[in-house]
């Protein structure tokens, strides 16, 4: 009863505010009475609120790679213009036997969900959502995560959300990357976005720190890493992960012990850690392109290392440190730079 | 941990004693595996058979494997000096291929050493975890 008395919306934008779950969406929403109610630092969001308001992704084609997706989620159905499942090129990408299953719709919602009134804003809820099933969770062939590329780049995404990883990357899979970070999008770089994962630890030979993507560890609600986040020398940026907050997001809606379409911030079961944080600077880039679509990877790289917040009280030599990357995003910033 | 290591080194020497040193290359590190009893079929039912690193964590081979080959060298050439057969093609320079050996970590490590090739690589299943 406290919380539905204090939690009454007080958003800038007409749009957004009439999302029912927007007020707690504090990872790109600053509203006081949330905030004040879960101690959160002021300034643990992105500074997405303004930028929000502007733009939704439009033209911009994203794949996300997972376990699965619950393709007719009100949130992000109208969005999905290809699924493939990878093990077998079908189009089927439901998930089954997996406690993990809701992930997939856990990050498409986080990048994608609509401005519909009935739930909550994704931060480009007009993308196109090119969704490609791994098994992940089981025993995976390289060749597995190259096809699953192979279908990216045949769809001629401009960015592919990778909330996974293999702690190893071999060397045709670091390749691949690389090459398609360069030739992809008629030479302007495909924009691999990776989670660098939640074991606390220096994770050196994972996809994330490649130098040629985008490796996104987790802050929270006091505006600090997370303490599971993984980091090292390739860490590029931290976005909300949360701790004690997850971020709220879609679930499977055809789940029979989870009865709502939602995972709600304060859930016990929450959408928490690097799989959350990498949707969130995968839209953030979405909202960037959409400004300016001649961007190349570098250049969006460039722009969010010199945009990000230096949070924290760990020292940043030449811009960066291994807990941080260059700090965390700040959408508002990276739209402004992204303008010039 | 410790005990982990000792039983990883315990296991190398009972291995070079048999015979069997099970090893692959990434860049110019020779990676030690031990193989385990067990062996599974994945969802395409391909036969996995599992090898551990001194970590302690478990992947699993099947029959195939990458190689780069040199710019001026031939595919055909490789596939018919190693009775290989050719998977996938991810470039003009970049293979999947599969063999019928028994040993295919031998076949990819003598690859590796080919002048013909710049590198063969295992295609290794490992367990994905989202994050």
């Amino acid at each position: 009863m406290f919380f539905a008395l204090v939690f009454i919306g007080c958003s800038d934008s007409k749009n957004i505010k009439e999302e029912p779950l927007y007020q707690e969406q504090w990872a790109i929403n600053y509203d006081k009475a949330f905030y004040d109610a879960y101690a959160i630092d002021e300034n643990a969001h992105i500074n997405a609120q303004n930028v929000l308001n502007q733009y939704t992704g439009k033209g911009v084609k994203i794949a996300v790679i997972d376990i699965g997706l619950d393709v007719n989620h009100p949130e992000f159905k109208n969005n999905i213009i290809k699924t493939v499942n990878s093990r077998d090129a079908s189009d089927d990408v439901s998930c089954s036997n997996s406690s993990s299953c809701y992930h997939g719709t856990a990050v498409t919602g986080v990048i994608a969900s609509n401005i519909n009134g009935i739930g909550l804003r994704g931060i480009a809820p007009d993308v196109e959502i090119v969704f490609i099933k791994l098994d992940l969770g089981g025993y995976i062939g390289d060749s597995e995560i190259l096809d699953a590329f192979e279908y990216a780049e045949l769809e001629d995404v401009d960015i592919v959300n990778c909330s996974w990883g293999t702690g190893d990357v071999s060397p045709i899979v670091e390749e691949r990357i690389n090459q398609l970070s360069v030739s992809a999008r008629d030479g302007k770089g495909m924009i691999f976005v990776f989670a660098s994962g939640n074991e606390s630890k220096n994770n050196p030979n994972d996809e994330s720190m490649l130098e040629s993507v985008i490796g996104v560890g987790s802050s929270d609600e006091e505006n600090l890493r997370a303490y599971y986040s993984n980091f090292g020398d390739g860490l590029d940026v931290v976005a909300p992960g949360g701790y004690a907050l997850g971020v709220t997001t879609t679930y499977d809606s055809n789940d029979e012990i989870h009865l709502s379409e939602y995972m709600r911030a304060e859930d016990y079961e929450k959408f928490q850690g690097t799989s959350a944080s990498a949707p969130i600077v995968t839209g953030s880039i979405a909202l960037l392109l959409e400004v300016n679509s001649n961007l190349t990877r570098i250049k969006i790289q460039k722009i969010l290392r010199e945009s990000s917040d230096k949070i924290g009280n760990i020292e940043y030599i030449d811009g960066k440190n291994d807990y941080y990357g260059y700090g965390k995003i700040n959408l508002n910033k990276a739209i402004s730079s992204a303008k010039q | 941990m410790q005990i982990v290591k000792i039983i990883f080194i315990l296991f190398f020497v009972s291995s070079l004693f048999a015979g069997q040193i099970n090893y692959y290359t990434k860049g110019d590190t020779k990676i030690y595996l031990i193989k385990i009893d067990k062996i599974k079929r994945n969802v395409k039912n391909n036969k996995l058979i599992f090898y551990e690193k001194d970590n302690g964590e478990q992947i699993a081979l099947r029959d195939t494997f990458f190689v780069k080959i040199n710019t001026n060298s031939s595919i055909q050439d490789i596939l018919k000096k190693y009775n290989l057969t050719l998977i996938k093609k991810y470039s003009e320079y970049n293979y999947l291929l599969k063999s019928d050996s028994s040993d295919i970590l031998n076949i990819i490590n003598q690859l590796h050493l080919d002048k013909n090739t710049i590198y063969a690589y295992p295609n290794f299943y490992s367990k994905v975890q989202q994050r």
